[in-house]
């Protein structure tokens, strides 16, 4: 009897025993049968084993705090550049840019910095540092057309403002003339605009040129250490982060 | 919402984000077994999660969220480094028999016998199974997470554990018995 019930319980019975998945009239009667059933016991103390071994397996892997020099740095310190950008957003009344993705830019340019406190704390002039991490042709228009129109919407409301784009990764095409892109409507942005910087990773650079690759910017853009530590000290400086 | 309690509810993701980092990091690891990899993995997965906030309903689900973010940058990296492979086809395939940084360091240690093990598995069944084992989320929770039906996590899960069991019993690995099957 006790042999019909054991020969009854499946793989992914036992399986999902382990990890806790039965009901409790289930797992009762799957636990009675492993009692009469040395074999089926040892199938479960296997499965317990196995389970265990991964987590040990995995236990002590950490994730590295700082950027390993020469490691890919597409998204490292990440989680600090948005922690302080989460801090400026409730201190400042500043915002992350969600609003700015869905749509009506110069709207909410003009709202976002209508009134006291809603702007970064840096003087009277609105500070905004774009970055773009993708070549990815959206993702560049898309971060060319939220650099107008803020500028535009400054423009136009009288409110001083400063923009500054930060690219790395495969982001840095934008600032590249080696590449083709969008660096003529960037170079006309600019030429409208002197209130427009452009900012280029120095490890994307460093990277590319380890490949080979002899990276050409567009005229008077700035290097920086890395995208992210520009970033960093941006936000730090009060000026509010856009992802594009 | 407030000013006040979106400033409360931002912090308090940010902090809950932060506890994630390292649990997202390691289950990246057991799934691709490159630390540089793993990192850019969690951080983009973190990234796009603060760029999504607004998009998560119920904070309680915020780990679960979380992974499936994971799960599809992983599966926006092998489509980029692979695009003439068919992704799903890869969930079931084993995607090389290389050895692993791991498995060059030495096969003696257990830690390493193990990791060597999980990074042979298939693709679909690397995740199911690290995110059951380390993260111990529920069948239903990884099937959200893959999204897969639950059926395909069981069967994965239970493919992965005989395959673990059969290369650890041949590597004679210490703290797996020699047993026979059951049903």
């Amino acid at each position: 009897m006790r042999n019909d019930v054991a020969s009854e319980i499946s793989y992914d019975r036992l399986n999902a025993l382990v990890d806790r998945e039965l009901d409790p009239i289930e797992e009762g009667r799957i636990l009675d049968a492993i009692r009469h059933d040395p074999a089926l016991e040892q199938v479960v103390c296997e499965l317990r084993t196995t389970k265990d071994l991964i987590r040990h397996a995995y236990q002590q892997v950490t994730p590295d705090r700082g950027r390993s020099p020469g490691g890919p740095a597409k998204s490292r310190r990440w989680l600090a550049v948005a922690a302080v950008a989460l801090v400026a957003f409730g201190a400042g009344g500043g915002w992350l840019g969600h609003a700015w993705h869905q749509g009506g830019h110069e709207a909410d340019f003009a709202r976002l910095t209508r009134g006291s406190g809603a702007g970064p704390q840096v003087g009277t002039t609105d500070h905004v540092v774009l970055h773009i991490s993708s070549s990815a042709p959206d993702r560049v228009s898309g971060m060319l057309d939220e650099a107008e129109g803020m500028l535009r919407a400054a423009r136009e409301t009288g409110r001083p403002v400063a923009v500054e784009i930060v690219a790395n990764s495969t982001g840095l095409d934008v600032l590249r003339v080696d590449v083709p892109s969008q660096a003529s409507r960037l170079l006309t942005l600019r030429a409208d605009y002197p209130n427009l910087t452009l900012v280029a990773c120095g490890q994307t650079i460093e990277r590319l040129r380890a490949q080979g690759i002899a990276v050409q910017l567009l005229p008077d853009t700035a290097i920086a250490t890395s995208a992210l530590d520009q970033i960093v000290r941006r936000i730090r400086e009060g000026w509010t982060y856009v992802r594009a | 919402m407030n000013l006040v309690s979106l400033l409360r509810r931002s912090r308090g993701f940010q902090a809950r984000l932060e506890e994630c980092r390292t649990p997202l990091f390691r289950v990246a690891q057991a799934w691709c077994h490159d630390r540089a990899l793993a990192d850019d993995l969690a951080q983009e997965a973190l990234a796009k999660a603060l760029e999504h906030a607004d998009q998560l309903r119920d904070p309680e689900r915020l780990r679960s969220w979380l992974f499936g973010i994971m799960a599809n940058c992983w599966r926006d990296h092998l489509r980029a480094s692979r695009p003439t492979v068919d992704i799903d086809a890869l969930d079931e395939e084993c995607v090389d028999a290389d050895p692993t940084p791991d498995e060059a360091c030495g096969r003696a240690q257990i830690v390493n016998l193990v990791r060597t093990a999980v990074a042979r598995l298939p693709l679909g069944q690397r995740q199911t199974l690290t995110l059951v084992d380390l993260e111990e989320f529920s069948y239903a929770e990884v099937a959200a997470i893959l999204d897969i039906p639950i059926g395909t996590v069981m069967s994965r899960l239970c493919r992965a554990r005989l395959a673990l069991r059969e290369y650890l019993r041949q590597s004679n690995a210490p703290s797996i018995p020699r047993l026979r099957s059951a049903k």
